[in-house]
């Protein structure tokens, strides 16, 4: 009996390969998209990890000043200390190195806008002191007469740099080759030393390195020709008191930290944006887990006569529900396989767009090697086969209890769904409960929210039959007089096809819905960062260093000459000064922006928090600290509560005066006055320059003054107004992009359920279009009457989407993303242009996916459909 | 002398020859940890850069001191080597040796102008020794530095000769000029060892060789300018364990600078300081080249007690082994006790071993501890102490290509 059981099921999929071929498609493209993803992530991590662990070498400790540059001395007592053999003076700098294949670096044309510029980590070494820390010199000058002066031109000729393999030939570069670099506006040369070929398993971990002499690295950066940090290795048995000497012996603004809290440090930088990643693969899922549901479910119903026939000649239930377990398992392994080769053809796209936006904002990343590892294939196959036999479950279970002659009767669909309404409604209720209830806890953690949402998510799915339902019973007359008997026939269809349908309506609606809310959240964030811009460039023209890594403070800054410069050019009003450091506090490192505004020029800064006139004027007069919303999130930090600043002439403890709505970084900053920081913190540099025109100033004409001040060796970029806002608003965009690529894919996976669906119910509805047609229907109606079922639930899911999408955009912004990131938005605005695009999106997903079923239904013969009847 | 050829560390024929050990450091084996040939030799290899461009040893060089205390950038490497026997002055007398020495290899000839206080053109490399003759042990330790204020180097463009190499220091007191009789403090401390000694030359400074153009090999400018301060007296503290303790004894300088790589054949030295008490210093070496045989360049000197010196040829005197002590740690075979006769002197040592245990185990692997000296001169009784340098044991080979070589001390 179980051979006869188990030759029906292959038979079945034999004479329908169609309603096998849905369920695999579903099952891939989950799987594609979360292995995807998790890939792409892994990678970037991975690679940043990596990076992070070459440039810490074997270091236990790192002793560094947040707010200014080591020097000999420091580097000397630390030296003696700890020892030759396990201390190492290192400067690390963000650098850009220009695309190669654009024109020469001093055509000005280029200076407008970062191109495609790469950023990369300029590591400054002691190759003397590097033995027991990292072994770079070993790799590049391992052996070959081509290498015989390696090291001594690696320290004694200026610009010597090595690169690893990867980056040569990616930049198209040889040995001895030169490249240009360029770090806050000073243009600087490197030539290819050496080559280093990453030995062993760690491929990619020097790919975004150049490595050269600390002399070299002073050159490039420009003075203060300091030490960034020192390298420490101390043994465990005599870290507390090698420590304690430390301290008692170095400046107090010397920081020494363990060297894996700069590792957890780049970890927790881009967590948030890891996690909105992750959370939109599992998005994917959530739609795909509905798609192998509704299709799983529909294939079960497909063989429903097949299985009573089967029951009757004497199959037992657990037969036939092992029957199809073990088919859908067969289904769930092969949509598996296939979802595993496209994620791995997807996760190289992702992975390019994972990494730009990592770079653009956090840190130079370069992800050569494509690893691929074992742990993200299991997991994306276990939640491939794992959803599948769950989704399986429950249609097997009914398959296998179907009494035998019920299952061959036709209302059987409704009575089943009937019994159900009341088990799915109470679990809709309980999972908006639910929902509610993690919502006031996202605040300590964004796992909350997503709970929150996806809780919501799962409700309104659960929901959708009933309203559904309640509206197509309501419009079915009005569509009668709108469009004749077939267009009430066509919402009655759909009405009575929902027990079908509903699942994957509902998964059309969750896809549509989730999308719509990220797409709000973008658009209002987008909208509140153009207020924001608005509000905070006021000035007309701006200076500033091309910075390589936005979320880092550089501490190279503009030549003080060019300052004075500027400021007695003709048209000139006034200059905004700002220098971005970052200081130390006992609450962590702290970004500041110490800024000088123009005598009578408006502070612009939109106060939140505190009193908005007094604030700025507090600050200004050099009595108080604003901080940036992030900050104040991150920190928990109020107006009046006090923050203590280390600086090398001590401790500067000021009071808050206000919290101002800032996008800049996500770890937020402090602004001070620039002359309270001169005097504090000893340095008289300058990061960007903001510069006043007088009324009336042709502004092309003054940035072409401006431009004729700045030295050939400087790379400083002048950008009107306009200008700087359109390419803050391009990297903002920049930055979405893997957003939109996952919104999309999801679309996709929603049109396949969709499709699969319908042509479910095409297919099951045949012997009763088959009537109609021997009643007199012409084919074209009976197409009409097939498009209009679909396109009736289809429109139903979009127009259910908005306010399900504009709710979950409600808790992704101010659950998910506040939380995660720390700054609010204005307002949610929803742009109508987005209402009529989900609307329309749902109605061609729904209308296209009936084409086909529609067109098998309308030419075929209604002898034949009668027959079968 | 080949029969340990089995697993050749090839950095010993190269030993004195600074690129090499520049090599040795930047393939991460500087830390403290004896160099591990195969990972080491192709960097030797790769790193022979010539002496082109640097200035010659020439006979007609005019020594001059200060002058000449302070490094030399013109040339290629040059060295300041102290060593030194020392007792305690408590009734126990505990008695130590020290060594500590810091070489200075210039990179590149002319080296470029640069704006970074830290752009260095010259690597040095530093030894720091302690044996200790109740412990019968040797502690030893080695540092290397980029040339740059803070690293190592002159510690004040004022006085060039006071040099630093992280915090060991060479300070040069006093009385520095040609004719006087210099002063130097020695400083440097190790976590579980260290000296602080003040040295003060008895005598004339004695030029090696012939007026310090001390030649190596049978071309003119192999050869290096070469003096020595071949009796000093050290009084100072010696610390070993917890505290410090109070030493005298006595010291010896070899001042060389030099800019040739010797000959392939040379396969490493045996060098000897030797100071008798009845006021009579001794320097004599011998070259062991590949064939078995001595190169007969060699020399020696013999430093009277009023100061005169004179020269001795490679043929004026004897180097006997009598003895030998392999390495527990490495399994190398040094020779341990010599016999020295220098017969126009009517000269008859005995060379003991009183410490075996003097191998140093850094970077490069060589021999180098005190000794006691018993004989007669003339018939009559004499004793003394000194010190002794085994280089090029535990298996070197020839390295092929003209510009390798070895440098004596």
């Amino acid at each position: 009996m179980s051979r006869l059981v188990r030759r029906a099921g292959v038979r079945f999929a034999i004479r329908k390969p169609l309603s096998a071929a849905v369920p695999i498609l579903g099952v891939a493209l989950g799987v594609a998209v979360v292995l995807g993803v998790d890939l792409a992530g892994s990678r970037a991590l991975g690679a940043m990890t990596e990076a992070r662990r070459t440039l810490s070498g074997a270091s236990t400790h790192r002793a560094q000043a947040p707010s200014r540059p080591l020097t000999a001395e420091d580097y000397a007592k630390v030296r003696d200390i700890v020892g030759h053999a396990n201390s190492a003076p290192v400067i690390e700098r963000a650098v850009l190195v220009p695309d190669p294949r654009a024109a020469e670096p001093n055509n000005p044309t280029n200076r407008s806008g970062p191109a495609n510029d790469e950023v990369f980590t300029l590591l400054g070494i002691d190759p003397f002191s590097e033995a027991s820390f990292r072994n770079f010199l070993e790799d590049a000058f391992r052996s070959g007469p081509a290498n015989s002066s390696g090291f001594t031109d690696f320290l004694t000729q200026p610009g010597a740099a090595l690169i690893s393999r990867a980056t040569a030939e990616r930049l198209g570069l040889v040995q001895g080759s030169r490249f240009a670099v360029h770090v806050g506006g000073r243009l600087g040369e490197l030539n290819v030393s050496g080559i280093l070929d990453s030995n062993g398993g760690e491929a990619g971990r020097l790919d975004s390195l150049l490595i050269c002499d600390l002399a070299t690295a002073h050159e490039i950066c420009g003075p203060p020709y300091g030490i960034d940090r020192i390298d420490l290795r101390l043994a465990a048995d005599e870290q507390s008191g090698r420590l304690a000497s430390l301290r008692a012996a170095l400046p107090s603004d010397v920081q020494i930290e363990p060297a894996a809290s700069a590792a957890r440090s780049i970890e927790n930088l881009t967590r948030s944006f890891r996690e909105n990643l992750r959370a939109l693969s599992l998005l994917s899922l959530f739609v795909g887990a509905f798609l192998v549901y509704s299709t799983l479910a529909f294939w079960v119903t497909q063989r429903r006569e097949s299985i009573a026939l089967l029951r009757l000649v004497g199959a037992s239930p657990n037969q036939v529900l092992g029957s199809v377990l073990s088919q859908a398992l067969l289904l769930g392994t092969i949509g598996t396989v296939f979802g595993i080769g496209l994620g791995l053809f997807l996760s190289g796209g992702l992975t390019a767009l994972v990494t730009r936006t990592i770079g653009d904002l956090y840190t130079a990343v370069q992800v050569t090697a494509l690893t691929t590892p074992l742990r993200s294939f299991l997991t994306a196959g276990g939640l491939g086969i794992g959803t599948t036999l769950l989704a399986a479950l429950g249609p097997a279970f009914e398959a296998s209890r179907l009494p035998a002659r019920r299952a061959l009767g036709a209302s059987f669909e409704l009575e089943r769904s009937e019994r159900r309404a009341g088990l799915r409604r109470a679990t809709a209720l309980a999972l908006l409960v639910l929902g509610a209830l993690a919502l006031p806890f996202a605040a300590h953690s964004t796992l909350f929210g997503y709970l929150g949402l996806f809780g919501w998510l799962s409700a309104a799915c659960l929901a959708s039959p009933d309203v559904l339902g309640f509206a197509l019973n309501h419009l079915a007359p009005l569509a009668r007089r709108v469009a004749g008997s077939f267009g009430g026939l066509a919402l009655r269809g759909a009405r009575s096809a929902l027990p079908r349908t509903w699942v994957a309506t509902s998964a059309l609606m969750a896809a549509l819905a989730s999308t719509t809310a990220i797409a709000i959240v973008i658009a209002s964030f987008r909208s509140s960062v153009a207020t924001w811009i608005e509000h905070t460039l006021i000035a007309d023209l701006y200076v500033a260093a091309p910075s390589a890594v936005r979320a880092r403070a550089e501490p190279t800054g503009i030549d003080p000459e060019i300052v004075r410069r500027l400021a007695s050019l003709p048209g000139v009003e006034g200059l905004h000064l700002v220098r971005r450091v970052n200081s130390g506090s006992p609450r962590g490192e702290i970004e500041l922006a110490a800024v000088q505004l123009p005598e009578d020029s408006v502070a612009p800064y939109r106060i939140l928090a505190g009193d908005p006139d007094g604030a700025n004027e507090r600050w200004r007069s050099g009595r108080a600290l604003l901080i940036s919303e992030p900050l104040a999130t991150r920190l928990s930090l109020a107006p009046e509560d006090t923050l203590e600043l280390s600086t090398p002439t001590g401790p500067l403890a000021l009071p808050i005066a206000g919290v101002f709505r800032d996008y800049a970084t996500e770890r937020g900053y402090a602004v001070l006055d620039h002359e309270l920081y001169v005097g504090r913190f000893r340095d008289g540099s300058v990061s960007s320059v903001a510069i006043d025109l007088i009324e009336g100033t042709p502004e092309a004409a003054a940035a072409e003054r401006v431009r004729d001040v700045i030295p050939s060796g400087q790379l400083l970029h002048v950008s009107s107004n306009r200008a700087l806002r359109e390419n803050t608003l391009r990297v903002f965009d920049r930055t979405f992009e893997i957003t939109g690529v996952l919104r999309l894919l999801t679309l996709v996976v929603a049109g396949a359920g969709i499709f699969s669906a319908l042509f479910g119910l095409a297919l099951d509805r045949e012997r009763e279009l088959g009537v109609l047609r021997a009643v007199g229907a012409t084919p074209g109606q009976v197409f009409a009457l097939v498009v209009g079922w679909s396109c009736s639930l289809g429109v139903l899911a979009g127009l259910l989407a908005l306010p399900l999408g504009f709710g979950l955009a409600h808790v992704l912004a101010n659950y998910v993303n506040r939380p995660a990131f720390g700054w609010s938005l204005n307002q949610l605005i929803l742009p109508p242009a987005l209402c009529a695009g989900t609307v329309g999106l749902a109605l061609l997903l729904s209308s296209s996916a009936a084409l086909f079923p529609a067109w098998r239904c309308a030419r075929r013969s209604p002898a034949r459909a009668l027959r079968e009847e | 002398m080949n029969a340990h050829r089995t697993n050749p560390p090839v950095s010993r024929h190269l030993a004195w020859s600074l690129p090499s050990w520049l090599a040795l450091t930047l393939a991460g084996c500087g830390n403290g940890q004896p160099s591990e040939p195969g990972a080491a030799s192709p960097l030797i290899h790769a790193l022979r850069a010539d002496s082109a461009g640097f200035l010659p040893a020439s006979p007609s060089y005019e020594l001059s001191f200060p002058r000449d205390h302070a490094p030399h950038p013109g040339f290629r490497t040059e060295w300041w080597y102290f060593t030194g026997n020392l007792s305690t002055k408590d009734p126990e007398a505990r008695e130590f040796g020290f060594q500590l020495t810091f070489f200075r290899s210039g990179l590149v000839p002319q080296p470029t102008e640069r704006s970074s206080p830290l752009a260095s053109s010259e690597a040095w490399m530093a030894h720091f020794a302690l044996t200790d003759f109740a412990g019968n042990r040797t502690h030893h330790a080695e540092r290397f530095a980029r040339g740059a204020p803070g690293f190592a180097g002159p510690l004040s463009a004022k006085n060039p000769a006071d040099l630093g190499v992280g915090d060991w220091q060479i300070q040069a007191l006093e009385n520095l000029g040609e004719e006087k009789t210099p002063s130097f403090r020695l400083i440097a401390s190790e976590p579980d060892f260290s000296i602080d000694l003040l040295l003060t030359s008895t005598k004339r400074l004695v030029p090696q060789g012939r007026n310090g153009y001390s030649r190596k090999g049978s071309g003119e400018s192999q050869a290096s300018h070469y003096v020595s301060a071949t009796r000093m007296s050290a009084s100072g503290t010696v610390g070993l364990g917890p505290g410090t303790q109070q030493v005298e004894g006595s010291a010896w300088l070899d001042r060389e600078w030099t800019s040739s790589l010797l000959g392939e054949d040379q396969l490493g030295w045996d060098w000897f300081s030797i100071q008798l008490d009845d006021g009579t210093d001794l320097m004599a070496y011998r070259m062991r080249l590949a064939d078995g045989g001595i190169d007969p360049t060699a020399h020696g000197s013999l430093t009277r007690a009023d100061g005169r010196s004179r020269n001795l040829s490679a043929n004026e005197y004897k180097i006997v082994d009598t003895g030998a002590w392999t390495s527990p740690q490495t399994g190398v075979r040094y020779p341990a006790d010599w016999t020295l006769s220098v017969p126009s002197q009517e000269l008859e040592l005995v060379l003991e071993v009183p410490v075996d245990d003097c191998e140093i185990g850094t970077t490069y692997r060589y021999w180098e501890g005190p000794i006691r000296v018993r004989g007669t001169r003339a018939g009559e009784q004499v004793s003394g102490v000194g010190y002794a340098e085994l280089v090029g044991y535990g298996g070197s080979t020839v390295i092929s290509g003209s510009t390798a070589g070895t440098l004596t001390k």
